[in-house]
């Protein structure tokens, strides 16, 4: 467990620096730099491909970087670090043949967690896997298994948190139940870092993100910040022709139904206007760009 | 050794001995192999045996032969022959009024397996024997030594006519059985180390793993989990050899072995040996795309085992060609060829020396860099690893 004077305080947890990781004269990650605070939840988006995996390998000090510099909690990686860190990787199964409490208890020991028992029964129960207990990992189904491997992330009680993927295979009650004790682990405190790819759930979870594309930074900064460098949308629901309306960076245009893609400073009242005086107008709401609209722009270029 | 080492090699282990195949093959083969040798005792016990269904009869036209335990004569072929087929007997043995100077003999049997006649054959053969002695007037205690003659003490002396370590035949069995054992060992406990890193390696949890521990963790305590199988197998295989050999006529031969420096050395050579090979084994299955292509890389160190039996004929031949020389230095067939060599010869000291420093020196390279390409070896999911790509992973911090 990582003392306080570990943590460094109400700072960053993790403090990544020029980050550069390279596979046989392949480029993976260049020039990364970016922190994360404490317990704040933390969005590490990109494409397949783009690096996030290698970035999180290279954070949990599974890879080495060839250049640059990465601090957890105020210092250099060290065996104890590991311990305070739980991690759901995306993929992988469990030994099938081994009953879930053995499955718990080995990846307990391995992370020093203390009471094993008391903390496995609660984890189990919140889970809703208390009878598959002794039951062999084999019968469970995939869901239940994902389940599981979020219960050996997160009983080691860690500090930081990384989640890869944490919701896929989940149906929407446990993406929910997942959601919720994520939620109520950052609120005591955990620092959550989550890769995905689902942008609702990051313009729901995340403070602040980190997005790679091609193993370099695209975006970096709080949600908020990023959606208003990205401008507005808007929604018009319209009977009749559009017409050429300025300030306009893009148009979908479904025929009964558009959404308009404006400049940041662009004015929504004068568009309307435009709009107004050429086609009859059911409905028009202006609203920020989605994660999922910013995701495409930025990683489509 | 961490803690999370011994965590690893505790699980490894208790997860491998609770497994059906080694449960079966742990103490069921031996259990089978100790069955079948018993039936095919029970079923080639020969005639004259002393049972009452083992009893054999005889005609004895040429006049010389004389009663023995098991044995009923017989005046004539029916009486013989109605005997044998009510089961009162289970062989007739004709003995012919020239046999003294023919030597034939015809056995009627109701019994046509091979085990039985090859039994009858054996018994026939001593019955025979003891009363050619009889004939010749050959004393009873002379005619015991002919049929029973008493095991040689053999002295194997060395270069210089002096008796080489132990003058007993039994002394020189341990080092070669420790030798047949590291073989056995390093075939058995490769066998599971390689299907236990290969199936992690396909059900890709290995990130999840090394996010727990560091690679060097993992592998030490993968080893030591796999050499307490290996051991554990092998233990068990040698104490229901000893029961059966205790409780066999060879319990005095082989109380004679005692410890010596061979056997020490033996020792040595079965703890470096086995860690040598583990390490290897480990690294070529985390590189392997499957547990199928696994088992196909670590059979090639599997064969460095069998060296001594290759080499057999070179080995009995020449202990000291420069041929042997060479395999006493390489790694991989030192611990099998020096053990060979040591049990048939007088090994200059300095050929022992130089073979475990350059073992010890070995095993110490390659744990440096084991680490490396085993962490590196188990996150490269389904593809062939390349000589390039190990290169890289031996180049990483």
């Amino acid at each position: 467990m990582i003392t306080n004077d570990h943590k460094g305080g109400h700072g960053n947890v993790l403090m990544v620096e020029h980050l550069r990781k390279t596979f046989d004269s392949r480029h993976i990650l260049e020039d990364i730099s970016f922190s994360v605070n404490k317990g704040e939840v933390f969005g590490l988006l990109g494409p397949n491909g783009a690096g996030k995996t290698t970035l999180i390998r290279t954070i949990l000090d599974i890879f080495r970087p060839d250049a640059g510099t990465i601090s957890l909690f105020g210092r250099t990686f060290s065996d104890d670090i590991k311990d305070a860190i739980g991690y759901l990787p995306e993929e992988g199964s469990l030994d099938k043949e081994i009953p879930v409490s053995e499955c718990i208890r080995y990846f307990a020991e391995l992370k020093h967690v203390d009471a094993i028992d008391r903390k496995m029964d609660e984890w189990l129960k919140r889970l809703d896997l208390t009878e598959y207990r002794n039951k062999k990992i084999q019968e469970l189904s995939k869901g239940m298994h994902r389940r599981l491997q979020f219960i050996l992330a997160v009983i080691p009680q860690p500090d930081l948190l990384i989640l890869d993927e944490p919701f896929s295979g989940l149906d929407p009650l446990n993406i929910k139940t997942l959601k919720d004790i994520l939620l109520d682990l950052r609120d005591k405190g955990t620092t959550l870092i989550m890769s995905t790819h689902q942008m609702d759930e990051v313009e729901r979870m995340c403070d602040r993100i980190l997005m790679l594309n091609d193993g370099k930074m695209v975006l970096y900064g709080s949600l908020d910040e990023i959606r208003r460098q990205f401008g507005l949308s808007v929604e018009v629901r319209y009977e009749g022709r559009l017409p050429y309306i300025d300030h306009i960076l893009g148009i979908n245009d479904y025929g009964n139904t558009a959404e308009l893609i404006v400049e940041k400073d662009a004015d929504t009242q004068a568009i309307l206007k435009t709009l107004a005086a050429s086609v009859t107008i059911r409905k028009f709401e202006v609203k920020q760009r989605s994660m999922n609209e910013i995701f495409i722009e930025v990683c489509g270029r | 050794m961490t803690a999370k080492s011994l965590v690893v090699a505790k699980f490894e282990f208790v997860k491998t001995v609770r497994r059906k195949g080694f449960i079966l093959g742990t103490i069921g083969l031996p259990l089978l192999m100790l069955f079948v040798i018993g039936l095919t005792l029970y079923t080639g016990a020969g005639i004259g045996t002393g049972g009452t269904n083992q009893t054999a009869g005889y005609i004895d036209a040429a006049g010389f032969v004389q009663a023995a335990p098991g044995f009923v004569q017989y005046s004539d072929m029916a009486a013989g022959k109605t005997a044998l087929v009510k089961g009162d007997i289970n062989s007739l043995l004709i003995v012919p009024p020239d046999y003294i100077s023919t030597g034939t003999l015809t056995v009627y049997t109701m019994d046509n397996s091979l085990l039985g006649s090859t039994g009858s054959s054996q018994s026939v053969q001593e019955f025979m024997t003891k009363n050619l002695l009889q004939h010749e007037n050959v004393s009873d205690q002379a005619a015991q030594k002919i049929l029973s003659p008493v095991s040689p003490t053999v002295i194997v002396l060395d270069e210089a006519g002096n008796p080489k370590g132990d003058q007993k035949i039994a002394g020189f069995i341990l080092p070669f059985a420790l030798t047949m054992v590291l073989a056995i060992g390093i075939l058995t406990s490769s066998g599971y180390l390689m299907q236990g890193i290969g199936e992690e390696k396909e059900s890709r949890r290995g990130e999840f793993l090394l996010s727990h521990c560091s690679a060097e963790e993992l592998l030490a305590g993968k080893i030591l989990g796999y050499a307490g199988v290996g051991l554990l197998q092998i233990a068990v295989w040698v104490a229901i050899g000893l029961i059966v050999i205790a409780a066999s006529p060879f319990a005095a031969f082989f109380s004679e072995i005692q410890v010596t420096g061979l056997v020490c050395l033996a020792i040595v050579y079965f703890v470096l040996g086995y860690f040598l090979f583990s390490v290897s084994i480990a690294c070529a299955a985390s590189l392997a795309p499957s547990v199928r292509e696994a088992q196909q890389v670590s059979a090639i160190f599997s064969m460095f085992a069998v060296f001594p039996l290759v080499f057999l004929q070179f080995l009995l031949s020449d202990p000291n060609s420069l041929l042997m020389q060479v395999l006493t230095y390489f790694p991989y067939t030192a611990p099998f060829i020096a053990m060979v060599r040591l049990t048939l010869v007088t090994v200059p000291p300095h050929e022992i020396v130089v073979s475990i420093a350059i073992l010890v020196l070995t095993i110490v390279i390659l744990i440096r860099l084991a680490a490396r390409i085993f962490r590196m070896g188990m996150l490269s999911y389904g593809k062939r690893v390349t000589f390039r790509e190990v290169w890289g992973f031996l180049k990483e911090k």
